[in-house]
């Protein structure tokens, strides 16, 4: 009797797994091509929901995740963890050393190389950190020797903002894949193909030059043709251009020449084409073009202020072949703006067309696949704009109805956007874009955010719950919505 | 409170009935030597049919005539041995054979209510709370086939609150109505062992409340069986206290239990939590009647 008892005493007295008795400590979802994620801190995992098989997955992680960043194709996940690893889980699941604890990844256009590097602010890992630590990875190749590549990058007296790569191309007389590392005042150079050369650092000011110069945003571009890429920095009024020589050692970053564009105001988006470069000068309400060859400049006052270039094509009114057009705005003005680009400089304000909207824009999202975008005002309305007509088709909102996220479907046809305090509490409108007629469909609870899965053809509506509370709709048919509560716990009693 | 008066009821019971014995046992003792008094010279007739009469004045007359006739010695000589309270003390051994012969106490009937735990051995119900103890009771009934043999039914209930994921509230409960057939063996008239087994049909019910969230409640039935070995002992039994609890035999009960239970499929609000096998051993200790 003696030996039962203690039997069923250390019977009680058993410990269960660790991660039990953890938060779940779930962030996310993040928006894959046809699945959504979360990483789970707690377990730790990331769990994948698939919305057509209406199944959730876990791939276990090495170390509690830091951060997550889709490829730019949406086919796999990246995880930082605070191990200092990161684990690319896609066809298969890889993990490299990267030697620190990393909390972001810029994506090169191929979809497989990365600079993994410190956010600023963002603290992980250890005490100290190196802010100037990066790591270059290729998540095509399994981590080896060279994979991934671990690299301190010489420091100015700042820290990296922001990196920039480009699409690999021939510059300087081989194929390169340059990628801008930006830090106040300064640029760090590097190329890819040629990971372990020692970067170039390209000085946006002289030394004695106090301005607090912030690179921003890097753009390649041609002079002449040979390649150049254009900086816009905050705190500068001019554009840097970068010229490549024609020549540089193929395993070495080539040295580029540097020349000032002034853009007649503090640029606030930039647009590169062969022959020009166009400036959005947000407060300023111009925009400005510049001949990077000559380096001369036309300033053209659009009537309102433009802080973002929606560059597309269409037919010209007068038939004379298609031509290249934007659509400048800016978040907060009440107008917007469509440019003539290439009569631009010719015909400075008759190229431009001003159209004043009923309320401040908070964005704007192109319609794939046709001239037209759609808007959302910050009095809760939704703005349909056709590139063609040069008009915009509001959508007013039941009275007290507050407008969430807006997003539009990969083929364009539709706009979908979260609403609040509407009739039916909170809802999610869906309207067509040919028919410009809203429907709407009454969701459970508040939502967070939404997300288009294209691949999956649905769209995924977070409510913010931390175990997992979503509805699904499949795009095109609102009214087949499901809704998911506590995904996250599925399967806690089979693991 | 009404639990814990019942206990005191239960515990002072034995107490009564050690304080009462004396007094019941007195008169037992008494009223049969009484009563008796002209039964038991009844068996002994012949010899002391004489004594009542004769031999009253007869031991003072062999005293006092010892010079008479010698013919009259003759009388007294037969009846002098008798002394006068030679019949009360056979009276008094004869009173305590009727007791001693009386029937054992057999029960026909049964009542338990015990209370105990329980342990889940699945992995699974980690997520519910951070042991497999769930504490619970039961209350049954028995009712004797034949000499050993018993059928029974009975109600039981086992639950366990906890968390998981440091803020997910979990509830967990069940019931279940159990049949069973008992083999009992009095080691002692008052020292049952047993044994039983039977079939069970459960109903579940499982909340998660998740902080901020929506909770998930999942209700579930399914069929089990059960089985346990198990001693009752009575501290107030009849073989104790003679007819002041006639037909009633009131002690404690333990038995080590094992369920088996099918898995129950745990689903709610479109998420699948997967399965949870509730079976396993546990024990139960409360109070037994039988009558």
């Amino acid at each position: 009797m003696r030996r039962l008892l203690l039997g069923l005493l250390l019977l009680a007295g058993c410990d269960r797994a660790g991660y039990l008795d953890r938060p779940l400590g779930a962030s996310g979802p993040y928006a894959l091509e046809a699945r959504a994620a979360w990483l789970l801190a707690g377990e730790p995992a990331v769990a994948f929901y698939d919305p057509v098989a209406d199944d959730l997955t876990r791939a276990a992680l090495d170390a509690d995740p830091v951060a997550a960043v889709p490829t730019a194709d949406g086919t796999a996940l990246l995880v930082l963890d605070a191990a200092g690893g990161a684990t690319w889980i896609g066809a298969e699941t890889r993990r490299y050393d990267l030697g620190a604890s990393f909390t972001a990844v810029t994506w090169a256009p191929d979809g497989h190389t990365a600079i993994v590097h410190h956010a600023p602010g963002a603290a992980s890992g250890p005490l100290i950190t190196n802010p100037n630590q990066i790591a270059i990875l290729d998540v095509a190749r399994p981590a080896g020797e060279g994979n991934p590549v671990r690299r301190t990058l010489r420091s100015f007296g700042a820290v990296p903002r922001s990196v920039v790569i480009a699409p690999a191309a021939r510059v300087a007389g081989a194929e390169r894949q340059l990628a801008w590392v930006l830090s106040e005042r300064y640029l760090a150079l590097l190329d890819l193909a040629a990971p372990t050369a020692r970067e170039v650092i390209v000085h946006l000011t002289l030394a004695e030059d106090a301005r607090e110069v912030v690179p921003a945003q890097v753009v390649a571009g041609e002079i002449e043709g040979r390649a150049a890429a254009f900086v816009r920095a905050q705190g500068s009024q001019d554009v840097f251009a970068l010229t490549f020589p024609d020549e540089a050692a193929p395993d070495a970053v080539p040295r580029p020449s540097l020349n000032l564009l002034p853009a007649g105001g503090e640029p606030s988006d930039l647009l590169a084409d062969a022959e020009r470069v166009f400036t959005a000068n947000g407060r300023a309400g111009t925009v400005a073009v510049l001949d990077p060859v000559t380096g001369r400049r036309r300033v053209v006052d659009v009537g309102a202020p433009v802080a973002r270039i929606l560059p597309f094509t269409a037919p010209r009114a007068d038939g004379e072949g298609e031509g290249r057009f934007a659509l400048l705005w800016a978040p907060g003005g009440e107008a917007v703006v469509f440019a003539d680009l290439d009569r631009l400089e010719l015909r400075a304000g008759q190229a431009v067309t001003p159209l004043r909207l009923e309320g401040r824009v908070v964005e704007v999202a192109p319609l794939p696949g046709r001239r037209g975008a759609a808007a959302r005002l910050e009095n809760d309305r939704l703005v349909l704009l056709d590139f063609d007509d040069r008009t915009a088709t509001p959508l007013v909102l039941a009275g007290g109805a507050s407008l969430g996220p807006m997003r539009v479907d990969p083929d364009g046809d539709r706009v979908y956007a979260l609403v609040q305090g509407g009739p039916d509490g909170a809802a999610l409108v869906t309207v067509g874009v040919e028919t410009g007629a809203p429907t709407s469909v009454a969701l459970r609870s508040g939502a967070r955010d939404l997300l288009v899965l294209p691949a999956a053809r649905r769209l995924l509506i977070d409510h913010g719950k931390q175990t997992g509370e979503i509805t699904v709709v499949p795009m095109g048919a609102a009214g087949e919505a499901t809704e998911r509560s506590n995904l996250l716990l599925e399967g806690m009693f089979d693991r | 409170m009404r639990r814990e008066a019942l206990l005191l009821l239960w515990l002072a019971g034995p107490a009564w009935a050690q304080e009462d014995a004396p007094a019941e046992d007195a008169p037992a003792a008494d009223a049969p030597a009484a009563e008796s008094a002209p039964v038991a010279p009844a068996a002994d007739t012949p010899a002391a049919g004489a004594a009542p009469v004769a031999p009253a004045e007869a031991p003072s007359t062999p005293a006092e005539s010892a010079p008479t006739p010698p013919e009259a010695p003759s009388i007294p000589a037969e009846s002098a041995p008798t002394p006068p309270e030679a019949p009360e003390s056979e009276t008094t051994e004869a009173a305590a054979v009727p007791v001693a012969d009386e029937a054992p106490f057999v029960a026909d009937w049964r009542l338990a209510l015990r209370g105990g735990a329980s342990f889940v051995l699945d992995d699974a119900f980690d997520a519910v709370a951070d042991g497999p103890t769930t504490g619970g009771g039961e209350v049954g009934v028995d009712y004797r086939l034949s000499d050993s043999i018993w059928v029974g039914a009975s109600w039981s209930g086992r639950g366990r609150a906890g968390d998981v994921f440091d803020d997910v509230q979990t509830s967990w409960s069940g019931v279940s109505l159990r049949a069973s057939v008992a083999w009992r063996h009095d080691l002692l008239p008052w020292l049952d062992v047993f044994g039983r087994a039977g079939p069970s049909v459960w109903w579940y019910d499982l909340e998660l409340t998740p902080a901020g969230g929506s909770q998930a409640h999942v209700e579930a039935s399914t069929w089990g069986a059960h089985a346990g070995l198990g001693v009752d002992v009575y501290f107030l039994h009849p073989s104790f206290t003679d007819d002041a609890l006639e037909g009633l035999a009131l002690g404690l009960s333990v038995e080590a239990t094992w369920d088996q239970v099918l898995a129950i499929d745990v689903a709610d609000g479109g998420t699948d939590f997967g399965d949870i096998d509730p079976s396993g051993p546990g024990f139960l200790f409360g109070f037994a009647l039988a009558f």
